[in-house]
């Protein structure tokens, strides 16, 4: 039995709505109340007075583990700008935009995050992600399987079978030990993979899976399965004309259609875009209108994407999107088109800030963070390594700390962006408070995870990051004093001591059976692979913890 | 394809067990899911396989090739003689922790999870690592880091190709069941039904994709164009979606490059193309994806300096045994394929094997570790090459008596003292 105490810190505890001095209390990796005798009770006592006491970091959105992240870091050696060294107790590595899996944990817990979801896994690949994850230590992980492509998918939606749906996304998700779902693109790879062109608005047929089969039926079919499923998070969604301009209306639309049912909308940044689809030149921003209806409607939250200036990889399994990448910088082109369900695209990108485009991504993406007036319904990302790597959110949140440190980016964009920009009115500096909202709290509970993650109230997982307050923000983030993961020490005086195993969640659905031979039946008709072959067994998933979904009770 | 049935068993008639699920074929690179084998009790030498359903030629040997179970082999030998575990495993670590320029090598007929530790082991200590077919891999991974790869997986060519281009490969010898399972199938979105498979085999890999690219980007012809390569051009073109299938060629950078270059260049409105790489026997893609998430080099790398390195020519374990260079050498699975210099100093260090045959005095090991047969009797994970993961049912799992090669590498990892 391990017990700690953090003493005298300033509490930043949004989700039980602290933000003062107090101590934090730790037994057996989990927060607990103040004891009776506290002169007793601690095996060690962090001295935290005058630092700031923050639960640890959840990334709702990153792409850290899976075949296209692997690809990438196959694909690029000339990414790699820092090697990771062994030392005991840790492994060797290396570090740029896609990080080896071992500096990939080492990193984000450095920073003071502690758990991450890596949101787009072909379920084909679910077996080798559950091996990477392992491998990738410190931090809680999960993920989410791809869907909105899935043939079986389509055809439930070609027949009006919401049942089967539901019962299918309830196997896929058990058979994977998955999180939950994520639709990219809906119907649109699919199109994508038959030659025919990208999709353009919600309502386009997608051939060939029965009648009325659109991204829209796709969309909320999945919406209402994870629903009715009760699984902790909601369908999550990439959109769709990822990064085109005018893309902004269908996002509206998008969020119009999943009225009365509830949804995680992806890196918004790259949804948000007015203009002509037609004409560069009009590109701007539609952040406006889509953050008062986010903030007026509930049942819809949104992670950023956040840009940052730099070269980086983008990755993504709307292989159509990748293509696009591929023809328009005209660089490398990794692309894999997965059977029954997905496509895959990576193809590296630098955003400058002299580029007319990439200036306005940048300020579209605070333009977000700032607009939102609910915290709770905006998280931090920047989609890592799409718009720019994990290690770059200490960057953000000095960003929306601080105007004067905006102005100085602003400064130097092109003026035709500078003077245009919604961003450059925009007063507004984030708090403490609402920065631990935007990068723990808020993501915690948007993954349903509010009851262990995110928050110190008793009961919660004993994840804390403790910062040295700082003038300069940045420094501040990216150089956490402490790091506990499950009560342990991880950053010891600014260090990485310690690289425990962390978990890998998945949500625990239980499906109707009889649903099993109907996609047997799929699987042989279609698959390369052995139905029988393709749900993991306990064993394949040392690292795997259920996460109990809705009306289930823990055994 | 029929039922398989080791000579002189008369296997089916007799009374047997069938695994509930199909074991997975590691006999070529397909990989092949759906194989039902027949397990008897046997004899003294332990139940063995009697019949495989659904294999080809390559694969019904793979299966029912005579394995003895209990041949007498120690399960660790040193210097060929039987010895304890313990004893093995002591001196492999300090064999490993004295090595001042220790290679690893093999892995390619191990598991996910022991290729894996292998290179936990490497990392902890100090060693450069490849796994056996690097050689062949390295100029299509640097085309690869030039131009990428549209790629696919093996289910998607079934559904869809309508062109299935095969380049200078005849899978019906490598792979024998590529038609069978992606090609004589119906396929749900083969545009107008049929497909058309196309057998191309120039003598120069280079110059005719050179000379196709130009066709397909509409401009002047090479003087050197032939009719056979206006005829492909004009089939590709042609595609929705169409496969260029490839094995052993291209083999040099130069080729590869131009092939992942065509494929690209094929893809354009109305028209997709993929390129796909039937790997060789065994779990290779496992090798390269390890490898590639924990060090970043599917090709292995050099750890000695405490992070992975890579320069070629120089710090690769085979330019290490070919300058005489390496001082140990730990061998899982079969010896590499190497040129003569490399093999030659390969045979004067010390060498700890993690192999089936690993205790035979014939192989020569300095330390033997004697493990189960992966695919037969140890399971874990294999990676087709087309990325796509595969189980391992292992249906003589439950009767074997060696350890899989991940246990023994479990065990060494933690007697040289771990960390990670």
């Amino acid at each position: 039995m391990t017990r700690l105490r953090i003493e005298g810190g300033r509490v930043v505890d949004p989700a039980n709505g602290i933000d003062a001095v107090r101590d934090v209390w730790i037994e057996d990796g989990v927060i607990v109340a103040a004891p009776e005798n506290p002169s007793l009770w601690a095996d060690r006592t962090i001295d935290a007075r005058g630092d700031i006491v923050m639960p640890g970091g959840v990334d709702v959105h990153c792409h850290i583990a899976g075949p296209k992240v692997n690809a990438a870091r196959v694909l690029r050696p000339e990414d790699r700008t820092e090697a990771v060294g062994r030392r005991p107790g840790f492994r060797s590595g290396a570090v740029g935009s896609v990080p080896t899996s071992f500096a990939t944990g080492y990193r984000y817990a450095g920073l003071g995050y502690t758990t991450a979801l890596d949101a787009a896994v072909p379920p084909l690949g679910a077996r080798l992600v559950h091996h990477e994850l392992d491998d990738t230590p410190v931090i809680d992980k999960a993920f989410l399987v791809l869907m909105g492509n899935n043939q079986f998918v389509l055809d439930r939606v070609g027949e009006g079978d919401h049942i089967g749906l539901r019962d299918f996304v309830a196997w896929q998700i058990h058979a994977a030990k998955a999180f939950g779902i994520k639709v990219v693109n809906p119907g649109g790879v699919e199109r994508w993979k038959q030659g025919a062109r990208d999709v353009a608005t919600l309502d386009d047929a997608i051939e060939g899976f029965g009648t009325g089969v659109t991204p829209r039926t796709i969309l909320t079919g999945l919406a209402r399965a994870a629903v009715d499923l009760k699984l902790p998070h909601p369908v999550h969604v990439h959109g769709l004309n990822l990064g085109l301009p005018g893309n902004a209306t269908v996002m509206m639309e998008t969020m119009k259609g999943l009225d009365g049912l509830r949804a995680h909308l992806a890196h918004v940044q790259f949804h948000s875009y007015a203009g002509d689809p037609s004409d560069g030149a009009s590109f701007g921003s539609g952040v406006a209108e889509l953050a008062s209806y986010l903030d007026e409607h509930d049942g819809l939250t949104v992670d950023v994407g956040q840009v940052l200036f730099g070269e980086t990889t983008s990755m993504t399994a709307d292989g159509a999107v990748g293509a696009y990448l591929a023809r328009l910088t005209g660089r490398k082109w990794h692309n894999h088109d997965v059977e029954l369900e997905t496509g895959c695209g990576v193809v590296p990108i630098t955003y400058a800030p002299t580029n007319v485009i990439h200036a306005w991504q940048w300020s579209i993406g605070l333009e977000w963070l700032l607009s939102v007036r609910d915290p709770w319904k905006v998280a931090l990302s920047t989609d890592h390594p799409n718009g720019g790597s994990f290690l770059s959110y200490p960057r953000v949140i000095a960003w929306l700390m601080s105007r004067n440190l905006r102005d100085e980016t602003l400064a130097t964009l092109p003026e035709s962006v500078r003077t245009r920009v919604p961003l450059a009115g925009l007063d507004r500096e984030y708090t403490l408070s609402e920065v631990a909202i935007v990068t723990r709290a808020g993501p915690a509970r948007i993954l349903g995870l509010g009851a262990t993650k995110g928050q110190l109230g008793p009961g919660a997982d004993a994840d804390v990051t403790i910062y040295r307050p700082n003038d300069d923000v940045r420094q501040m983030f990216e150089l956490p004093r402490w790091a506990l993961k499950a009560g342990r020490v991880v950053i010891d005086d600014g260090e990485l001591v310690a690289a425990p195993e962390g978990v890998t969640l998945f949500a625990a659905t239980e499906h109707d059976r009889a649903i099993e031979a109907r996609i047997a039946k799929h699987f042989h008709e279609h698959s390369s692979i052995q139905f029988s072959h393709v749900a993991l067994r306990e064993e394949e998933t040392p690292q795997a913890k259920p996460v109990m979904v809705g009306g289930q009770k823990k055994t | 394809m029929g039922d398989r049935t080791a000579p002189g068993t008369g296997a089916v008639a007799m009374p047997g067990t069938t695994p509930d699920r199909a074991s997975t074929c590691l006999a070529c690179g397909l990989l092949c899911d759906d194989i039902e084998v027949r397990v008897e009790p046997g004899d003294e030498d332990g139940p063995r396989i009697v019949a495989a359903r659904n294999t080809c030629e390559l694969g019904a040997s793979w299966f029912l090739r005579r394995r003895k179970h209990a041949d007498g082999s120690p399960l660790a030998s040193i210097d060929g003689l039987a010895c304890s575990d313990a004893t093995a495993l002591e001196r492999a670590a300090r064999l490993l922790g004295r090595a001042r320029r220790p290679v690893v090598l093999g892995l390619i007929q191990s598991s996910l999870e022991a290729q894996r530790r292998a290179v936990a082991v490497a990392d902890l200590v100090g060693a450069a690592i490849e796994p056996s077919h690097a050689s062949a891999l390295r100029p299509r991974l640097r085309a690869y880091q030039r131009v990428g790869r549209v790629g696919a997986t093996l289910g998607e060519v079934a559904q869809r190709a309508d062109r299935v281009v095969l380049w200078a490969c005849d899978p019906s010898v490598s792979h024998p069941r590529f038609f069978e399972r992606f090609v004589d199938r119906e396929g749900r979105f083969v545009a107008g039904g049929e497909r058309l498979v196309l057998r191309v085999g120039p003598a120069d890999d280079f110059a005719s994709l050179t000379r196709l690219r130009l066709i397909v980007a509409g401009k002047p012809e090479d003087g050197a164009t032939t009719d056979d390569e206006r005829a492909w051009a004009h089939a590709m073109l042609g595609a929705r979606y169409g496969a260029i299938v490839h094995a052993g060629r291209p083999n040099e950078e130069a080729g590869q490059w131009a092939l992942m270059r065509l494929v690209r260049d094929l893809n354009g409105p109305g028209r997709r193309f993929v390129a796909l790489g039937l790997a060789g026997p065994g779990n290779p893609a496992g090798a390269e994806a390890a490898l590639a998430w924990q060090t970043g080099f599917p090709a292995g790398c050099d750890l000695r300096s405490g992070a992975p390195v890579d320069r070629p020519g120089e710090s690769e374990a085979c330019a290490l045994l070919a300058e005489g260079r390496a001082d140990l050498a730990l061998i899982v699975g079969d010896d590499p394929p190497l040129k003569a210099d490399a093999a030659a100093h390969l045979g004067s260090v010390p060498r700890i094997v993690i192999a089936p045959d690993a205790t035979d005095p014939a192989r020569g090991a300095a330390v033997g570790f004697s493990s189960a047969v992966t695919g037969l009797e140890g399971g874990g994970t294999v990676v087709r090459s087309d990325g796509a993961p595969i189980p391992l049912e292992a249906p003589l799992a439950a009767s074997a008596i060696r350890p899989t090669d991940h246990a023994w590498l479990t065990l060494l990892h933690q007697r040289l003292g771990s960390g990670a």
